[in-house]
């Protein structure tokens, strides 16, 4: 099933899924972030023919993310994640004639889909569980003709935990497993990796919120927008 | 076909004295002027892969558009004319792009008829770039014969027509048939890159009623794709089925799958399965339309490809003064068979908006859109753009939207 099909599916099965009955804890919602990512990484292009070798350091950069959820059927709900960035790039290209270095931004590209499942601890805080589908994707330019693109998918899981410290701010961590969470550059090989993150979401007015996200791992995130619920309660 | 522009704008102006007339005595007729002067900025307006040629663009834009209705006991017109006039720093990209919208339903005891009519003069820059527009009310509007060939100069000119007839043949079956035609041209400096088509589709519709809230469905297909430049036209053959659910009264589902061959002299082609998938929700402050199709697409590029494709769109009314809304149009398109072709490419388009309504007439409109498209199977390149709207709209007879 292609990217575009498979995502499809999850946002309408989301979609389709019974209006969420008022919580406190909102599991309906779409949202839209500026997004700042790090990818820092080095990685080596060697060609025996040319007898030309291409280093690459990666850095971050930033970009935009997109987030949808729906909730709640049996306390289950099922969420998309988007996330686009141009990470900056350094090279050096080593060959016969010399050496020459060169920058250049690279596109990183990251899609989860997948269900989750919530449990109240009380009327203001959640834990939740979930799986997920992911994908990761490197889109490199070319400096001197080497290929450094790569892209793998692999399930994910994470658990976490969000609150409502008042009535307009909610407070959430969670910790996640990714198999397609780190990159060996040189060799293309993605492997998996644990991160952890922290958010918050603040209610301006009923049913829009600014919210704001940062995850520490091997690619590291950040992202801060808005949030519009999509239920009228 | 109306490709001269003076002729069209003699169109718009009379439509446009028309509805600022005086209204007495036409109980029938509704009038909605709108003028929307605003600014765009975009970084990479020409999707360039290569981010040291990206070319940053910014000027100044002016929409104008009336919309007349007229509506009897059995008869409803719609006509839309609207020009959208962009200036920017660089005159090169300067355009002025028309566009026709145009319903005509009759509606007897068990016959129901109507015609619907598109015209776009645009340039191609944005003509062949899927936009994630958010007031989507009427889907048939969606359309994905796009090919992301984002040329700065020339112009396109579609033309589409949906004559269509319905049949009551008892309290819960209907039979209809449809027409579905392009034609597309594009202006002769294009000729290389993209090629002038038309696309006709004849579709033989038949529904049941199972209940109130569920309903069958069941479409066979034929079209025609013909390209200027391509010697051997592609018939296709096709059949959809599925059903019409009311999830609630505010919440329709409708879900339909089949497959559709195509043939072309010269060629082997497997039938290729589809589907259309769309969900809408309008609440009191929300509107929602969702969309999965899996499509044969034609386009300017000469051949028809396979589309998958999400389309977006929420928007919800936060309070008296502001809404909000988030958009998103993606598609993946390959090549029929999944054969490899220059059209292979991913597209996503993310939007976001808000509207503040200093009164009821009087709207300031900021938008955010971000694009990314890639043709990673050829290229092996993608290239994203971010572009920003702010537009202040005139609506003095415009019954304020979410």
């Amino acid at each position: 099933m292609s990217r575009f099909s498979s995502l499809g599916v999850a946002l309408l099965l989301m979609v389709i899924s019974p209006a969420a009955i008022a919580q406190d804890i909102r599991y309906s919602w779409f949202e839209i972030s500026y997004a700042g990512q790090d990818v820092d990484k080095d990685g080596t292009f060697a060609d025996l023919a040319l007898g030309q070798t291409v280093d690459i350091s990666t850095q971050d950069g930033n970009g935009i993310k997109f987030r949808g959820s729906i909730g709640t059927w049996n306390n289950l709900f099922t969420f998309v994640d988007f996330s686009s960035t141009d990470i900056d790039v350094d090279a050096l290209v080593s060959n016969a004639q010399g050496q020459a270095s060169a920058s250049d931004e690279f596109d990183f590209t990251t899609v989860r889909g997948g269900v989750g499942l919530r449990y109240s601890i009380n009327t203001k805080t959640d834990v939740y569980g979930a799986v997920s589908y992911d994908s990761t994707d490197l889109d490199f330019g070319s400096f001197a003709g080497e290929d450094f693109d790569t892209d793998d998918k692999n399930i994910g899981a994470s658990v976490g935990i969000r609150t409502l410290v008042r009535p307009q701010i909610e407070l959430r961590a969670s910790v996640r497993y990714s198999g397609v969470g780190d990159v060996d550059l040189t060799t293309g090989e993605f492997d998996s990796d644990t991160l952890f993150s922290a958010g918050f979401g603040y209610e301006l007015i009923r049913g829009l919120s600014i919210t704001g996200d940062y995850e520490t791992g091997e690619f590291s995130n950040w992202n801060i927008g808005f949030r519009l619920d999509l239920d009228e309660d | 076909m109306i490709s001269n522009k003076s002729t069209f704008v003699a169109l718009w102006v009379s439509a446009l004295f028309l509805a600022f007339a005086d209204q007495a005595g036409a109980q029938n007729w509704e009038f909605e002027p709108k003028i929307k002067v605003g600014a765009e900025y975009d970084d990479n307006a020409t999707l360039d892969i290569r981010t040291d040629e990206e070319e940053s663009l910014s000027g100044g834009l002016l929409e104008l558009s009336a919309g007349m209705k007229y509506s009897s006991d059995k008869t409803t017109f719609v006509f839309l004319p609207r020009a959208l006039i962009r200036r920017y720093d660089e005159s090169e990209f300067d355009s002025e792009d028309f566009f026709i919208r145009s319903d005509f339903d009759y509606t007897g005891r068990s016959n129901a008829f109507g015609i619907r009519a598109f015209f776009d003069e645009q340039s191609v820059r944005t003509a062949e770039r899927a936009n994630s527009d958010l007031e989507i009310e009427d889907p048939d509007d969606l359309t994905d014969d796009d090919t992301g060939r984002v040329v700065r100069f020339g112009d396109r000119t579609k033309w589409r027509l949906i004559p269509r007839w319905e049949y009551q043949v008892s309290n819960v079956s209907t039979i209809g048939a449809t027409v579905d035609y392009f034609d597309i041209e594009y202006d002769d400096v294009l000729e290389e890159l993209l090629d002038d088509y038309t696309d006709t589709r004849i579709n033989l519709n038949y529904s049941r009623k199972f209940s109130n809230v569920n309903t069958a469905l069941l479409t066979i297909t034929g079209r025609k794709y013909e390209s200027e430049n391509v010697q051997n036209d592609i018939d296709g053959y096709g059949v959809m089925a599925g059903f019409q659910y009311a999830l609630s009264p505010k919440m329709t589902l409708r879900a339909m799958a089949g497959f559709e061959d195509t043939d072309q002299s010269g060629f082997d082609y497997d039938p290729e399965v589809i589907a259309n998938i769309i969900l809408t929700r309008n609440l009191e402050t929300i509107r929602l339309y969702a969309q999965y199709r899996r499509s044969l697409t034609g386009s300017g590029a000469g051949r028809l490809s396979v589309r998958d494709s999400l389309n977006l769109n929420f928007r919800r009314r936060l309070n008296e003064k502001i809404s909000a809304g988030l958009g998103i149009r993606a598609y993946q398109s390959s090549g029929i068979d999944g054969s490899i072709s220059v059209e292979d490419r991913d597209y996503v388009q993310l939007q976001s908006s808000f509207l503040w309504y200093i009164s009821p007439g009087l709207v300031v409109e900021a938008d955010y859109r971000y694009t990314v498209n890639d043709r990673g199977a050829i290229v092996g390149e993608r290239s994203n753009a971010n572009q920003v709207n702010l537009w202040f709209v005139y609506q003095p007879r415009t019954t304020p939207k979410l």
